[in-house]
């Protein structure tokens, strides 16, 4: 009879590579028993991320996740403007402190290994993707717009304020993406997750946040993104379209994102599409804090759709 | 306006667009005696890389700082200002921002103007990094805001 091999356990995350299936991390006194890696799902690769393990609690069986300290830097590009990017597991850490009470984020707790290694405890949130959710509704704009989108504005509402509650307290999401948004099972709520990533953007501390926001508005407003070629290759579904547009209908950032809907969709009403202009090339104002979108939203939401 | 007449606040550093700033308040035809000018160069509250590079890089940035602040003294002087009114100061509690800085030192010191660089920048750039004078014009509501533009 083969022995049962001995189990690993890791005091010390320092090296996340070598802890694989079956390990131990001990942190905080408790013993997690590791069950696999978490994947990132991004224009249909599967990449795993060995620094952030699927876990159970060997003492009481919950699911964890636990995601061990990183580090990288690099540098993204958007609408020709370089912004610098890195990790930053302190900065979850202290999210996590920050929002323990908050029903718009994922929740857990920082600890450290005996290196001083910060390691995020965190529970699982539990539902579907913003993006995957959106993109599962099987009806026409029209229907969507009139229907459904109410209902999914006033709950972005409250995702947002949950934004602009880590930006007065001095903090920023840092990758905000409609896959880091959770519907969560049970609550239905907007749920946020993966805060560290960090950026650094000078005279606008919390710009890429309130950039990305504009994505999630124009996703959801637009059920999907609505890109150039799409426009050009697809007669039936956008018509004339393509001999409308003008440099300035695209986003500032992402030249091939198409923006204004109300070109597409004319039932878009004016206040929703301006909304959305404020993230065009042809924008001469932009946003400069959570406060003023969710006022513009509240205000659409209160004069309606129609 | 404020209690002392005639004050402005300069914000510099060492870029081309300070190097205006400069030229151009040099060259205006005023009264340059009656002005009482505050040279102030602001930190932000250091990036995490700038952290990485450590206490020698700041005391560098510092030193570098005082002397851009120096040569502007200089070239005022040599216009005419009065050198008893030029005041020089590196602006060390770091702000989160420039424009922060500015607003609260300009607060602080009853200045009746600002005078600021601002290089030229695509609308991206301005939507992702922000622009200091923008933010001074909404913000300040008793000091004039003078912006000299470059390249």
């Amino acid at each position: 009879m083969t022995q049962p091999m001995k189990e690993r356990e890791f005091t010390d995350t320092s090296n996340f590579f070598s802890i694989d299936y079956g390990d131990i991390i001990v942190v905080d006194g408790k013993r997690y028993r590791v069950t696999g890696h978490e994947r990132e799902y991004r224009f249909g690769l599967e990449d795993p991320k060995f620094w952030v393990k699927r876990a159970v609690d060997s003492e009481t069986g919950e699911k964890k996740i636990i995601k061990l300290s990183f580090f990288e830097s690099f540098e993204i590009h958007l609408g020709g403007v370089k912004i610098n990017c890195f990790r930053n597991p302190e900065k979850e850490g202290e999210i996590l402190e920050l929002v323990k009470d908050h029903p718009h984020f994922m929740h857990g707790k920082a600890y450290r290994d005996i290196m001083g290694n910060n390691i995020r405890v965190l529970d699982p949130v539990l539902g579907q993707k913003f993006f995957i959710y959106i993109g599962s509704l099987a009806m026409d704009h029209e229907t969507y717009f009139f229907n459904s989108l109410p209902d999914i504005l006033k709950k972005l509402v409250k995702a947002l304020e949950a934004i602009r509650f880590l930006h007065v307290h001095g903090q920023k999401h840092g990758d905000i993406r409609n896959d880091h948004i959770i519907l969560e099972h049970g609550t239905a709520n907007y749920v946020w997750i993966d805060f560290d990533y960090d950026y650094y953007t000078e005279e606008n501390p919390f710009g890429l946040d309130i950039i990305e926001i504009g994505n999630i508005l124009l996703y959801a407003i637009g059920k999907g993104f609505h890109t150039m070629s799409m426009i050009r290759s697809n007669r039936d579904l956008y018509g004339d379209l393509a001999n409308r547009i003008e440099p300035g209908d695209f986003s500032i950032l992402n030249r091939r994102r198409f923006m204004n809907l109300r070109k597409l969709y004319p039932y878009i009403p004016v206040h929703m599409n301006d909304i959305l202009a404020h993230f065009s090339m042809g924008a001469e104002i932009f946003y400069e804090s959570m406060e003023e979108i969710i006022e513009d939203l509240n205000m659409c939401l209160y004069f309606g759709f129609k | 306006m404020g209690d002392r007449d005639n004050s402005i606040l300069v914000a510099l550093n060492d870029s081309v667009s300070s190097r205006a700033v400069v030229d151009f308040l040099a060259g205006l035809s005023l009264c340059p005696e009656d002005w009482h000018i505050f040279l102030l160069h602001f930190f932000r509250t250091p990036s995490a890389s700038e952290e990485l590079m450590g206490k020698k890089y700041m005391g560098e940035q510092s030193s570098k700082m005082t002397s851009v602040l120096q040569r502007a003294k200089d070239r005022l002087v040599e216009k005419g200002f009065n050198p008893d009114r030029i005041e020089m100061e590196l602006v060390k509690q770091p702000y989160q921002t420039i424009a922060d800085g500015i607003i609260d030192q300009v607060n602080k010191r009853n200045i009746n103007m600002v005078v600021i660089g601002r290089k030229k920048m695509s609308k991206a750039e301005e939507f992702v990094m922000g622009d200091i004078s923008v933010k001074l014009v909404r913000a300040l509501e008793r000091a004039a805001v003078l912006v000299v533009k470059s390249k």
